[in-house]
């Protein structure tokens, strides 16, 4: 039985946005018949993802929520991840929308067999206020979710996570492109230089050969 | 310190902003386009985060990469 653990809670504006995010990832992780541990809203503390890594062993890991340099947090900043409890880690593809944690404990996680990508800054996007009830209409911070799910989506596609790195930096490409080729939308310049920041915040560590699927 | 000329030149940006944007800025939390000239003006963190981007921002145009 192949696995992959997502923590996605959901306690202000931020999570909201990531929580409905990763939905997407969930629904197409279940059509390829990977066994999804969701641990979303007050689910997402240090001991169900401890315990979710330690016995089911997933192949992927994907945290959604906030962080800093040296830790990965959950339901209301929990801290589900640190320099402590890293090594739940090893032998597993991570990928962390939280914010600046590739810094150290990303760098720290990462060797010859474990993957670890994410953002070495602070992980910033755009939203429209009279939409943050229902960020998936949320047509402003579409071109974020988009480039914040690709490396997902690639590795559903069977790539290894080096090019899933490539290919997510090329998606952030294509919506510079796209809003700099518009920039006559009053909106145009302040997502470019958020897509600008998160483009260059965002790393691979490790392994740039593992696949999901093999 | 960050000089005058510039955070007059971030505040300006921002200005240009639509009102319905809000920004989220990772575990800071999520900000109107008022909120973050108030950061940029105190300088605080999530006002040097926000200079930071906008020179990041402006650089890509000088480099010719946007």
């Amino acid at each position: 039985m192949r696995y992959v653990v997502i923590s996605r809670p959901k306690f202000d504006e931020t999570t909201n946005y990531l929580y409905t995010w990763a939905s997407k990832i969930i629904t197409s992780l279940k059509r390829l018949n990977f066994r999804v541990i969701d641990l979303k809203d007050k689910k997402a503390n240090k001991k169900n993802i401890e315990n979710a890594l330690i016995k089911k062993n997933p192949s992927l890991v994907i945290f959604n929520g906030h962080g800093s340099p040296t830790e990965i947090c959950g339901d209301n900043n929990e801290v589900l991840i640190n320099l402590e409890n890293k090594k739940h880690l090893k032998s597993k593809i991570v990928y962390s929308i939280s914010c600046s944690s590739a810094r150290e404990l990303g760098k720290k996680v990462a060797d010859e067999n474990t993957s670890f990508a994410g953002y070495e800054e602070e992980f910033i996007f755009l939203i429209d206020k009279n939409k943050a009830c229902t960020p998936e209409k949320d047509e402003i911070a579409k071109p974020f979710m988009d480039c914040s799910n690709q490396f997902s989506i690639s590795l559903l596609k069977g790539k290894t996570t080096g090019e899933a790195y490539e290919d997510t930096k090329r998606k952030y490409n294509e919506w510079i492109c796209y809003f700099a080729a518009k920039e006559y939308l009053p909106e145009a310049s302040s997502i470019i230089s958020c897509l600008i920041w998160n483009r260059d915040s965002f790393i691979l560590h490790g392994n740039k050969e593992k696949r999901i699927l093999q | 310190m960050v000089s005058e000329d510039i955070k007059k030149l971030v505040i300006t940006r921002l200005q240009s902003m639509p009102p319905n944007l809000k920004l989220s800025v990772g575990r800071y939390g999520t900000f109107t386009k008022e909120e973050l000239i108030e950061r940029v003006q105190k300088e605080d963190e999530v006002g040097k985060l926000i200079i930071e981007m906008q020179l990041k921002y402006l650089r890509s145009f000088k480099k010719g990469i946007i």
